[in-house]
């Protein structure tokens, strides 16, 4: 049975979620004048959504730009996650470090760096290669839909191990040495044992990577908006932020209703991975202890494919940001660039709106991924762990941020504030605006990650405690919260990243009074003041460098997070 | 940390999660009769909220204002700048608020673009203040005052143009030899539309220019964002919002250069307004005041690049001159939607046609 206190919270944070939906779906169908609503306008938004001239051409866009970022970003981050959890490679803790770093590197920043890395007529690849061979054409050119492909699955990489990574460290390795008992080869073990052992975390990863990916806009606005290359997301900016009138809501509101379409069609399809999911249930607590598969002679291959990935994900994208806050203006770089550098555009950063943007950042960060955590955790055990009427609906309802646009979030719970709650609840503005909407667009991401590990806890271990006589506060604590641990730990660190580096989201519901560090950064880049934005943003990760370690040595860490049994302790 | 401490740490990263003080109603306060009155109130509120991007010098502008007013008037007026990363787009966002009945999150308006966006803003009579004030600076009855004169013109990187070959007219810029060189704004239809006026290009020959023009177009940029420029990435740049960005560069010696196209070239104004629920009306009279004051014109050449080529002692009034002699067709374009409101319509045409998918 759940109590008031895991009920309760679960059904408000649905209840906000439904409501910011349903605003979104009666704005699809309400005529706007001047920005405002101003009646009904039937399909009308619809009609004009379905006719605009790069429809086609952006829906075709955004299939390839999100099956390559799925793609790439499960080709690296899976094997990456297995590496980290399941290997006996040394050092492989390093492999996490990488992966939090590159989860705090800003996803536009990445695309910056990859953008004058393979830029088509300045970036290095190309004007080298192009000097070198005698080319009439740049052979490497990056702002193209295959480009922002690879660039924006190298920045899911991340998210995809911090995914599947708990499955794996959580799953039982008797099962594996059962089979190697049998004689089975270490690939017949992957493809027979351990990917059937991970599958709801790996289709659970997928969907909501590629959903991520389809909402992406960081790296679509630097690399292809220039271009003219739209995908979806950058195609609602566009709609969103017109300069020849007000924001086309109407039509942004109809894209938002057939995507909160498709977002119930892939909650149908997680809700029976779901349904399926008890048969996966591999912690027993019984013979659980971790077993790493010795790697052998294949160790120096895999530190070069981390090496490969850190350098992708972390260092071209941080030493060209770091060369463009040095640089007084942009150029070609040649080799006397580094007689240009200086540090004057630090000198010329407004410090007192960055001071500013820290507060309301570090703010977020107390807030939000606790608030994302404990939320998680009550949605989540009424869905995993009752047999609550509705308790899939209730699970359906947590999934749709997920599957609706953030940039459409954004602009529902804004224009709610700014429209609806303005008497009733005055927090237009405000970082408690923002702090409301990371909150609500995360939580699908903590239940995702919470489900996940709960499905993994057998119902034997809490009817057992049960049968002792413990409270189900007691069984939460005692033997469900140890095992969920790491998982837990996870959401609460990714959490608290992606309050530090979002920009979506806050761009949408952000005012001159509540601006995030990230947002900072980004304004003074996107309005020209590249090379202070760029120092913005390398100030932003030199802060977090500290922030990172401290995480990894003092946090309730490394055999949590790092691949030991949570059961032997 | 004692229980006192941590309850002062909580206040303190709570405080911001309060909600914004209620909108004040700047359309029915009383406006203050003389510049010595409006001193006080502006010393009275004790702050000005602004946000834009590099217009009027952005944040150096801004301190340098500060540091002139609060020096000139002996007050404590606290000016503080947010940049914004879209201009255009964040107007529509504070024209929504105001509309709401919110507290403006600027306390002005940087450019009152048309007569409906001057709905959302009070009439100010600046000619309290400055007494020998030219009347035919404020348009939109008193809405907004233009602060700056900008010359619309197309950028070019010196590096990548030969001299010989710069073009001096807007269909110089549709050679085949320019394709994929040129960069334009996802906004043109904002500074393009007057090559829709009958003595310009007309309607059809300004849709006829950017059809064509799209095609050679390499890539999107914003105005401000010129660095595209120098560093190759781009040849040309244009139509801009006004060639002072050129201007500023040149001063620090970097490759670029303007095109004044000889089709005609419009001087364009940015002009302030603030907005009805402005919450430091006052304060925003005083800084506008000082825009249009020769310090603060001094302030907008230096910082910004530009001044009011209207007012007495103006630096962009030679360049205007020179360029007409050399044959350059200048038009006077802010406020030319009144007689022309066929032109908002325009604006949309560019748009959709620059903004084409690839």
């Amino acid at each position: 049975m759940a109590r008031p206190f895991v009920v309760v919270p679960a059904l408000v944070t649905a209840a906000t979620i439904i409501a910011l939906l349903a605003f979104v779906i009666v704005l699809s169908f309400s005529k706007m004048q001047d920005g405002m609503i101003a009646g009904f306008a039937g399909l009308g938004n619809f009609t004009a959504l379905l006719s605009d001239p790069n429809l086609p051409r952006m829906t075709s866009n955004t299939l390839v730009f999100a099956a390559i970022s799925l793609g790439v970003s499960f080709l690296a981050g899976v094997p990456l996650a297995w590496l980290a959890e399941r290997s006996d490679l040394p050092g492989r803790s390093f492999i996490w470090t990488v992966i939090l770093a590159s989860l705090v590197l800003p996803g536009f920043l990445v695309g910056m760096g990859w953008l004058l890395l393979a830029h088509p007529r300045i970036g290095v690849l190309n004007t080298v290669a192009m000097s070198a061979f005698h080319l009439a054409f740049p052979p490497l050119p990056i702002n193209n839909v295959i480009g922002m492909g690879l660039v924006e699955g190298l920045s899911l990489t991340s998210l995809t191990f911090v995914l599947v990574a708990p499955s794996l460290r959580t799953m039982d390795p008797a099962l594996e040495e059962a089979a190697r008992m049998s004689g089975a080869s270490s690939r017949a073990l992957l493809l027979k044992v351990t990917l059937p052992l991970i599958w709801p975390a790996l289709v659970a990863a997928a969907m909501y990577v590629a959903i991520v990916a389809v909402g992406a806009f960081d790296i679509p606005a630097v690399i292809g908006l220039g271009s003219r290359v739209y995908t979806f997301s950058t195609f609602m900016y566009v709609h969103a932020y017109p300069a020849d009138g007000f924001p086309d809501y109407g039509t942004i509101a109809a894209g938002g209703a057939l995507m909160i379409g498709l977002a119930l069609a892939m909650t149908f399809v997680y809700s029976n991975v779901l349904r399926r999911a008890r048969s996966y249930a591999v912690i027993t607590g019984k013979g659980y202890r971790p077993r790493l598969t010795e790697l052998g002679r294949w160790k120096p291959a895999a530190w070069a494919f981390v090496a490969l990935y850190a350098c992708g994900a972390l260092v071209i994208p941080f030493v060209f940001t770091l060369i463009y806050a040095l640089l007084p203006f942009a150029e070609p770089l040649d080799a006397g660039v580094f007689a240009r550098m200086s540090l004057s555009n630090f000198a010329e950063i407004p410090w007192n709106l960055v001071l500013t943007g820290a507060l309301h950042t570090a703010e977020l960060v107390v807030v939000v991924p606790i608030a994302v955590v404990a939320l998680s955790f009550a949605i989540s055990w009424i869905v995993v762990r009752t047999t609550a009427p509705g308790r899939f609906v209730l699970d359906g309802i947590s999934f749709m941020p997920h599957a609706v646009p953030s940039i459409l979030f954004g602009i529902g719970a804004s224009l709610a504030a700014l429209f609806v709650l303005q008497h009733i609840l005055p927090i237009y503005g405000t970082v408690a605006l923002i702090a409301i909407v990371y909150t609500i667009g995360w939580i699908s991401f903590g239940t995702r990650i919470v489900n996940s590990s709960l499905i993994q806890v057998h119902s034997d271990l809490i009817e057992a405690g049960s049968m002792s006589g413990a409270q189900l506060g007691t069984v939460f604590r005692d033997i469900v919260l140890p095992l969920v641990r790491p998982a837990a730990i996870g959401a609460w660190i990714y959490v608290v990243l992606l309050c530090m580096r979002e920009l979506t989201l806050a761009a949408f519901v952000s005012t001159p009074k509540n601006l995030t560090l990230p947002m900072v950064a980004w304004f003074l880049w996107n309005n020209g003041s590249i090379h202070e934005g760029a120092a913005v943003a390398v100030i932003v990760v030199l802060a977090l460098i500290p922030l990172l370690f401290l995480f990894l040595q003092f946090g309730p860490r490394s055999d949590a997070m790092f691949g030991s049994s949570v059961a032997e302790r | 940390m004692n229980r006192v401490s941590a309850a002062a740490v909580s206040l303190l990263l709570l405080l911001p999660f309060a909600p914004p003080v209620s909108a004040q109603d700047a359309a029915h306060a009383p406006e203050p009769p003389n510049l010595a009155a409006l001193v006080q109130a502006a010393a009275k509120e004790g702050t000005l909220d602004i946000a834009w991007g590099d217009i009027y010098g952005g944040a150096d502008g801004a301190r340098i204002a500060q540091d002139a007013i609060n020096k000139k008037y002996h007050i404590n007026l606290q000016i503080k700048y947010t940049p914004v990363a879209n201009g255009a787009a964040f107007q529509n966002q504070v024209v929504q608020e105001i509309r709401a009945g919110q507290t403006a999150s600027t306390d002005i308006l940087f450019h009152i673009r048309d007569q409906n966006q001057a709905k959302s803003v009070i009439p100010v009579d600046y000619r309290k203040y400055i007494p020998n004030l030219p009347s035919g600076l404020m348009f939109y009855g008193n809405r907004s005052v233009i602060a700056v004169s900008t010359i619309l013109a197309e950028e070019y990187s010196t590096k990548d143009v030969p001299p010989n070959k710069v073009p001096t007219t807007l269909t110089g810029l549709l050679a085949p030899e320019w394709k994929g060189k040129i960069a334009t704004m996802p906004y043109q239809g904002v500074i393009g539309w007057y090559l829709g006026l009958p003595d310009v290009l007309g309607k059809d020959g300004m849709v006829k220019f950017y059809t064509a023009l799209s095609a050679n177009v390499g890539g999107l940029m914003t105005c401000g964002d010129s660095d595209r420029v120098v560093s190759g990435e781009f040849a040309f740049f244009g139509l801009d919002c006004g060639d002072q960005e050129v201007r500023l560069r040149q001063r620090k010696g970097e490759p670029i250069g303007s095109i004044y196209p000889k089709e005609g070239t419009a001087i364009y104004a940015f002009s302030p307004g603030i907005p009805l629920t402005a919450a430091h009306p006052n304060a925003a009279r005083l800084f506008i005041t000082y825009l249009l004051s020769p310090d603060g014109q001094k302030m907008l050449w230096d910082q910004m690049g530009c001044d009011n080529y209207l007012l007495p002692g103006s630096r962009m009034a030679p360049i205007i001159a020179a360029a007409k002699k050399k044959g350059v067709r200048f038009i006077d374009i802010y406020g030319i939607d009144v007689q022309h409101p066929e032109l908002d319509d325009y604006q949309r045409t560019i748009n959709t046609i620059v903004n084409q998918s690839k």
